[in-house]
């Protein structure tokens, strides 16, 4: 047991802004009972422009998990989650330096199309957004353009079955014809969630999906993460440490430092199993942003 | 060390208050072990009524801290080492409740041995034992208090005189003989001695939540193959 | 006045009580004197529109002191026609036709039938063995390919050439509901000075006249100001916004969706951005110039339509509805594309987000999620470009619109003449009638505008819950 580490921290001051490497690997697990890698990143670094938004991060997701990327605001987190599956290409000034493997190949390679990318890797945003057409086009939409081939049964079947798997099929199940706005918030942000889902991609990736939504629905969704577990991967954002200790199985904290040229860059501090991060972390920013103390 | 800004100022002011009344129970079970070798080894009724009310104080001290730990666990929901704390807080309260209780288990034998003829040496050994397990005491908080592991580390080294000494009272009461009345003193005494070993157990348990808090590891101070406590005598 | 707030102890800094209430009444008087001010800027600009509707219909409607050659009821009655009952508009096409025969002269008939027949299976004024031998010539008159006339077209010569009716003085609509005597009087009077030589005072009759009227709007142009109409006109502008919006839509919208979902922020697309919001506040005659350059000179042989129908076209220039139309839709080529870009931005992102991150390419995003939000947006600014392009003066008169046709645009390849360019034209004139037409087809202008305004209004509210 490596106690020698933090009672080092209690006496000595913590080295300040020196390029310490992050690249952060479980001591706990031996390799062979780790799972095998479902996503890598490796020394990533995103730019929008000049600005470095995150630097160096190398973190490895496993499947059937969830992870949670938890830290102050600017920290980069939905930086590093939007890079996964190539959304930060949308953003015109963005750039990805580093590799991200997805079961071992990089997406930024060149020549990867990045659709291809977010066929397999969705996504659920913090504000729902369900396309103004009905509950079922809603769903049907992200099939259809994808080359769906089955016929109109199919079809519905697959809408249906996404609605189930989200937990919303019995309230929507006499209104599919309706448009997605007749919902409530909570039931929104579900259907996004058949919407990721009914392509069967195979991670889901949740940039604080619950962030607009009152707390019954919060945790109506957390659940849902729970259940979607089985047969999904999911890696979500949050700025709720209680969201990210109820749910995940693996932790991420980032930290946002100010550099001497003044740039506000994100780093990886930790990344360890949920209930060691928030009883035992390892790093004191860990414990300080978790106790409220703020440096 | 970086200069932190404490954000979450209000529940660390709350955890440190509880922490206060916490640690106020355990200097109060020290006074009280005192008084209560006092009362038994020199026969003063007065003393060990005296010890019986102090515990009044810490059974209402701990009902107090067990309904604040209970409110700040479900307003604040702490995580890190604050968690840990709230974690040990609880146990300790519960520890330091016994504490007390043992005192007064030896106030009470004081009363009901008054008048009885004694044997010195078993009230020397007795003796012996209070200013052992003080000193206990004593260390644990300050360990605690200044969150030292190694000071805590001392406590099981501490702890193997008492034992010792526990282990030889059984064969200081056999050798008593056979007055009646005497060897119904000895037992109690008996009592007294095992009291005192538990009370030194209970100073071991305080100094491993200390270790734990501050290193975040669960361990039970193993030394020289002997683990835990000794009760196996009794 | 105002009310008393409650007593509070005095803040540092700030009145209080007695001198906040009298610091509070100043305030409220500066602030109604504002807002006084703003209503009278308000009623100025009213009155201003007010006066403008005001005087077109004034002059739209009002008495006439009218004089016909030949009375309407006399040729009715000739013709066995009760002209209580029927009117001249309601006879035969062979009737009409008949009066024409015998009243206008051979000559003007023939000139008449060689322009347009009457029938497809004879001839009226001229002989079978010269009209075959002039549809041969190297120059056939129109009258050779054109179909036959119709009854209204008729109608129309019965008027001008039979009824030959003449104003001689009109009045306006508020002086003949208020005051109709006196124009009467005025009238007969003049004829004592020698106003009207051509006539005396017992051939004219004082009617009620509408100017604007279902027969102005459905009668063509001519010399005639007391038969003619806006038809022509009408079909002239109707072309143009045809063959204008046929050419600004496609190009704009999709030039706007280029702008705005895949252009890259460098600086050419900037400098394209800079430019496009130039041109949409050049004057239109500049757009005039380039048309007349370009599409009437340059590419004659396509505005002309000499390439399609190899020299036989109605127009043997450029000056063509196509021309004016491909000119109008320059103009109106870059309010379109900023109308659309701004429909398109209106759209949220989080739509393409949304889009995007199912797996779909960009234009599968754009086509069934942002393009349908975007399009009534697209739609009302599309409409709106359009009002502004069909009240466009300058540019067609440049590129061509004829100042005085009478037939129908047939094609894009005809010459045209347009609803401003009629009014324009009409107010140039001396004569007083002229004046009149002028003012009643304003009217149909501006109901024009104000329909294709309401629709786009309509359009904008209809659609406007949407997207929230």
């Amino acid at each position: 047991m490596t106690n020698e580490t933090t009672t080092e921290e209690t006496t000595n001051p913590v080295a300040e802004e020196t390029e310490t490497p992050a690249v952060v690997r479980e001591s706990s697990e031996t390799a062979d009972s780790r799972p095998k890698n479902l996503i890598e990143t490796r020394n990533m670094n995103v730019y929008y422009g000049d600005f470095r938004a995150v630097a160096d991060v190398s973190l490895d997701f496993a499947s059937n998990e969830i992870s949670a990327l938890i830290g102050p605001s600017g920290c980069g987190k939905s930086t590093v989650l939007r890079s996964l599956n190539r959304m930060n290409d949308l953003v015109p000034s963005a750039r990805t330096e580093g590799e991200v493997f997805y079961h071992g190949e990089n997406i930024y390679a060149e020549g990867v199309d990045p659709v291809r990318v977010r066929r397999t890797i969705g996504m659920v945003f913090q504000k729902p957004n369900p396309f103004p057409k009905s509950i079922f086009d809603n769903i049907a939409w992200g099939a259809k353009i994808n080359g769906f081939k089955g016929s109109k049964s199919d079809l519905q079947d697959l809408v249906q079955e996404a609605l189930e798997a989200a937990a919303l099929w019995d309230e929507v199940k006499d209104k599919l014809a309706e448009s997605g706005y007749s919902l409530s918030g909570g039931q929104q942000q579900r259907l996004c969630i058949a919407r990721a889902i009914a392509t069967k991609p195979d991670v889901i990736l949740m940039d604080e999906p619950c962030s607009a939504l009152d707390p019954i629905a919060t945790l109506r969704i957390e659940e849902l993460m729970l259940d979607l577990k089985e047969s999904y991967s999911i890696i979500i954002v949050t700025h709720n440490m209680q969201q990210a200790a109820r749910v995940s199985d693996r932790t991420a904290f980032f930290n946002v430092k100010l550099n001497d040229s003044g740039m506000r860059t994100g780093r990886l501090v930790e990344y360890s199993p949920t209930d060691q991060l928030f009883t035992s972390p390892r790093e004191k920013d860990t414990e300080d942003y978790i106790t409220g103390r703020f440096g | 060390m970086t200069d932190t800004q404490d954000t979450n100022v209000h529940f660390h002011t709350e955890l440190e208050e509880l922490e206060r009344k916490v640690l106020s129970m355990v200097d109060r079970a020290e006074q009280m072990v005192e008084m209560a070798v006092e009362a038994v080894t020199r026969d003063d009724v007065g003393l060990a009524e005296r010890v019986i009310a102090l515990d009044s104080d810490i059974d209402q001290t701990y009902l107090e801290v067990h309904q604040e730990w209970t409110s700040l666990m479900a307003r604040h929901q702490p995580l890190g080492s604050d968690l840990r704390r709230m974690t040990i807080l609880i146990q300790l309260n519960v520890t330091f409740e016994r504490m007390g209780d043992q005192c007064v288990n030896i106030a009470k034998i004081a009363r009901f041995n008054s008048g009885l003829p004694r044997v010195e040496r078993i009230c020397e050994q007795i003796r012996e034992m209070g200013d052992l397990v003080r000193p206990m005491i004593r260390t644990a908080i300050e360990a605690y208090v200044r969150g030292d592991v190694d000071e805590a580390r001392l406590l099981p080294a501490m702890d193997h005189p008492v034992d010792r000494l526990n282990a030889n009272m059984y064969k200081e009461t056999v050798a008593v003989g056979g007055n009646p009345e005497l060897l119904e003193w000895a037992t109690k005494m008996l009592m007294v001695s095992r009291a005192l070993e538990r009370v030194g157990d209970q100073a071991v348990d305080f100094a491993e939540q200390t270790a734990y808090l501050i290193t975040g590891e669960r361990a039970e101070f193993v030394e020289d193959g002997m683990a835990g406590s000794t009760d196996d005598i009794i | 006045m105002s009310v008393q707030a409650p007593e509070r102890p005095p803040v540092e800094h700030f009145p209080t009580n007695d001198e906040y209430t009298r610091h509070l009444d100043k305030r409220s008087r500066r602030a109604s004197w504002f807002r006084i001010f703003c209503l009278a800027m308000l009623a100025i600009a009213v009155l201003a529109l007010a006066t403008l509707l005001y005087t077109i219909i004034n002059d739209s409607f009002g008495q006439v002191a009218i004089v016909n050659q030949n009375q309407p009821e006399d040729l009715l009655e000739a013709l066995g026609y009760d002209p209580e009952t029927t009117a001249l508009n309601e006879i035969t096409y062979d009737e009409m036709v008949g009066l024409l025969e015998s009243t206008v002269s051979s000559g003007v008939g023939r000139r008449l039938e060689r322009d347009q027949r009457f029938y497809e299976d004879r001839l009226v004024f001229e002989s079978e063995e010269v009209w075959a031998e002039i549809c041969t010539s190297d120059e056939p008159p129109t009258g050779c390919s054109l179909g036959p006339r119709d009854q209204a077209n008729v109608y129309a010569l019965v008027q001008e050439r039979v009824v030959q009716p003449d104003i001689i003085a009109a009045n306006e609509l508020v002086p003949s509901i208020l005051r109709p005597e006196e124009f009467v009087a005025e009238v007969e009077g003049a004829f004592g000075t020698g106003r009207f030589p051509d006539y005396t005072v017992d051939q004219v009759e004082f009617e009620w006249r509408a100017w604007f009227s279902w027969s102005f709007v459905t009668s063509p142009a001519s010399a005639t100001p007391e038969i003619a109409g806006i038809r022509t006109a009408i079909l002239g502008s109707a072309w143009l916004v045809l063959i204008t919006v046929l050419f600004a839509v496609p190009v704009g919208v999709g030039a706007a969706i280029y702008l705005v979902e895949y252009a890259r922020p460098t600086r050419l697309n900037s400098f394209i951005q800079t430019n496009i919001n130039n041109l949409a506040g050049v004057p239109s005659i500049v757009y005039g110039m380039l048309g007349l350059a370009v599409f009437v000179r340059v590419l004659e042989p396509l505005t002309s339509g000499d390439i399609f129908t190899g020299g036989a076209s109605p127009s043997d220039n450029g000056r063509t509805i196509l021309a004016a139309g491909l000119t109008l839709g320059l103009l109106t080529l870059p309010v379109v594309i900023i109308s659309a870009q701004e429909a398109l931005k209106a759209v949220p992102d989080s739509l393409r987000q949304a889009g995007m991150a199912l797996g779909a390419t960009r234009w599968q995003t754009v086509r069934s999620q942002i393009l349908p939000v975007a399009m009534p947006g697209v739609l009302t600014g599309t409409i709106l470009a359009v009002a502004r392009a069909v009240g466009e003066t300058a540019p067609l008169i440049l590129v061509g619109a004829a100042s005085f046709i009478t037939v129908d645009p047939s094609g894009p390849f005809s010459k045209f003449t347009a609803l401003p360019i009629q009014i324009f034209q009409w107010t140039s004139f001396p004569q007083e009638e002229f004046r009149h037409l002028a003012a009643a087809a304003s009217i149909a202008l501006l109901i024009l505008l104000l329909t294709l305004n309401a629709a786009a209004v309509i359009l904008r509210n209809r659609f406007s819950r949407r997207v929230e």
